[in-house]
């Protein structure tokens, strides 16, 4: 791994991801589904490399996601979209992502302030706001806690001084002035981005809150997304826990959904690689 | 008329979260909300430092806070009705300022000082019984006045609705329910969980479930996910504090639903019970901060790693531009309507 705060490892016959439980090697569509349903690949731009990656070590992947997942999953989406391209696109994110992403260096340099990040985990973006300075608040991300457990813990870990809220309280502190900055990361089709849950609530707030907001993705021209209608909702028994614990009455129903779908209109800014 | 009496008449028409606290004799009983949906157990309150004490470490909350505060100003007076009057005022009025000043957000110094006033002239004349009916006048205009923000909150709701709300309305949505119910409309709900004491998913949801409504617990990013889907065709939360200006102070995460409904064209009603006249606006609402323990500690256990901090704003504000109406038990109105007629905040709802 080329970088401390790099969640994602592509390797020649497996994808490497840290999660919050640990390393976990990624073979098959199978077993990239459950991380990406469990969080533990968190953002959109290391879902992408890893399933483009996956693309090309599981023959069965886009079936599978058809079958398991629907034909309008975002993964199902992307691996449509990446299928006979998988190893050019890789070598295309290779080639400039490090250039592009760097971009959220200079938004955030002559920052004063504090920034919220959300579905964040690229590395390079990472990179960017430990060296920044800036006060980083952290939504918690329920069901699985994943941010505060994992990128909250790695960004202090490297010297960042690190805010964990919960998932409810980023619109006041945009409210109240606490926070200046908001950055997300994606995939982008046309005028929208695909962005982890909460992504929608959060970029709405910044909007009308008047605090500038960032999104950084990889555009795949051709989109298949019109609106979040199309994201599944399902139900999810992890929503009923919080560690371990059951939280509400036990026969509680969910609603859960892995991803929004975020207009782009309410970002100031949006840095893309193209792809596809 | 005494208090005791009023909890009995309203006990079977008032669900559990909305008379989460009741007096007999010398004890204050107040419903464990930290213990729901699990075991539904009642503490017993002997004196105001107990009262307090349940406030303050939020065993008690919203309406059941209100009921505490009023149930433990009887008790109190109870207890020191063998001294003179004016020694009995004025240890209830020191204990009406340590109950009012348990939280800031909610104005309890407001309602504890209201009982206060309520007493003070029966109590001068030694004349308890006078004193008590008065409290117990109140508790039951308390109760009627629930009922009525239920039938008005139906009013606004229409037969298939799906109703998206927030924290926990003391009661508050399953006797709005019922109230659709015996409209002959049939509604159900989305709660959000609201982290980190999750009044959503423990409360909320158990009581819309034990009363046989459909409801489903979404967390609290999801909120803007399930109105843009077209899940939510209104969205209805309490409200602790409202300024003149008509900006209100509710559970955190209120006004990122609020932004969510109104990008979205969804109606977005609060049930407000009062006017706090000398608070402005919502800038000038004092927004508790708890310990960020709260946040990451989950009975004994640690969520988050060790190096990580936390805040915990308890409240937000959420302006009255983005409201559109409010339920009173009087009926609906605008804040806008409400302050262009300025008689109307004369008024507690």
């Amino acid at each position: 791994m080329t970088s401390k705060l790099s969640f994602l490892e592509l390797r020649e016959r497996e994808v490497k991801v840290i999660t919050p439980d640990g390393e976990v090697s990624v073979k098959t569509c199978r077993e990239l589904v459950k991380l990406f349903v469990k969080h533990g690949i968190l953002g959109f731009t290391d879902v992408f490399k890893a399933l483009a990656k996956i693309l090309t070590l599981d023959s069965e992947c886009l079936r599978f996601l058809r079958e398991k997942l629907g034909d309008k999953h975002a993964l199902t989406n992307i691996a449509e979209l990446l299928s006979d391209k998988a190893e050019h696109a890789l070598k295309e994110i290779i080639g400039s992502e490090e250039k592009t992403f760097r971009e959220i260096g200079d938004i955030l340099k002559d920052r004063e302030g504090n920034v919220v990040i959300h579905g964040v985990s690229n590395s390079i973006v990472l990179e960017e706001l430990v060296k920044s300075k800036c006060k980083i608040y952290i939504p918690e991300f329920r069901p699985y806690l994943v941010q505060a457990k994992l990128v909250a813990k790695t960004l202090a870990d490297n010297g960042a001084k690190v805010i964990v809220v919960t998932d409810n309280m980023v619109g006041y502190l945009m409210w109240k002035g606490d926070i200046k900055l908001m950055v997300t990361e994606g995939i982008s089709f046309g005028d929208k981005l695909a962005g982890r849950t909460g992504t929608l609530t959060y970029a709405i707030a910044s909007y009308y809150s008047k605090v500038p907001a960032y999104s950084v993705s990889y555009n795949v021209i051709q989109g298949m997304y019109t609106n979040n209608i199309d994201v599944p909702l399902e139900e999810s028994n992890d929503v009923k826990y919080l560690s371990g614990e059951l939280i509400t009455h036990e026969k509680a129903r969910t609603l859960y959904a892995h991803y929004d779908i975020v207009p782009l209109k309410y970002f100031k800014r949006n840095i893309f690689i193209r792809v596809v | 008329m005494v208090l005791e009496g009023v909890y009995e008449k309203y006990w079977d028409i008032m669900p559990p979260l909305a008379r989460a606290s009741y007096i007999r004799r010398n004890t204050v009983y107040i419903l464990d909300e930290t213990q729901l949906p699990h075991r539904i157990v009642y503490l017993e309150s002997r004196n105001y430092i107990d009262s307090y004490n349940a406030i303050k470490e939020m065993r008690t909350r919203a309406g059941g806070q209100t009921l505490t505060i009023v149930n433990t100003m009887v008790l109190e007076l109870r207890k020191t009705k063998e001294k003179e009057p004016k020694e009995i005022l004025s240890h209830l009025r020191m204990v009406a300022e340590k109950l009012g000043s348990a939280r800031p957000t909610a104005p309890l110094m407001k309602i504890a000082l209201k009982i206060y006033g309520l007493m003070e002239k029966p109590v001068r004349k030694r004349d308890f019984e006078e004193a008590e009916h008065r409290v117990a006048l109140f508790v039951k205009e308390y109760f009627d006045r629930k009922l009525g923000f239920a039938k008005h909150a139906a009013e606004v709701l229409e037969d298939g609705y799906t109703v998206l709300t927030h924290c926990n309305i003391s009661g508050g949505m399953v006797l709005v329910g019922r109230e659709c119910r015996r409209q002959g409309k049939n509604v159900s709900f989305i709660a959000t969980e609201t982290r980190p004491y999750l009044q959503g998913a423990r409360l909320t949801v158990w009581e819309l479930i034990e009363d046989g409504f459909e409801v489903k617990l979404i967390p609290d990013n999801m909120a803007a996910t399930v109105i843009s889907e077209g899940l939510v065709d209104a969205v209805i939360v309490g409200s602790d504090r409202c300024a003149r200006n008509g900006d209100i102070a509710n559970k955190i995460g209120t006004y990122q639903i609020a932004l969510a409904a109104f990008e979205y064209n969804i109606p977005f009603y609060v049930w407000v019970t009062s006017i706090d006249l000398e608070t402005c606006c919502g800038e000038k609402i004092p927004i508790e901060y708890r310990r960020e323990e709260e946040i990451y500690m989950l009975h004994g256990k640690r969520l988050y790693p060790e190096n990580v901090e936390a805040v915990y704003p308890a409240f937000d504000v959420t302006p009255a531009k983005y409201i559109t109406a409010f339920i009173t038990s009087y009926g609906i109105v605008t804040p806008q309507l409400a302050r262009k007629h300025r008689g109307l905040w004369r008024i507690d709802f």
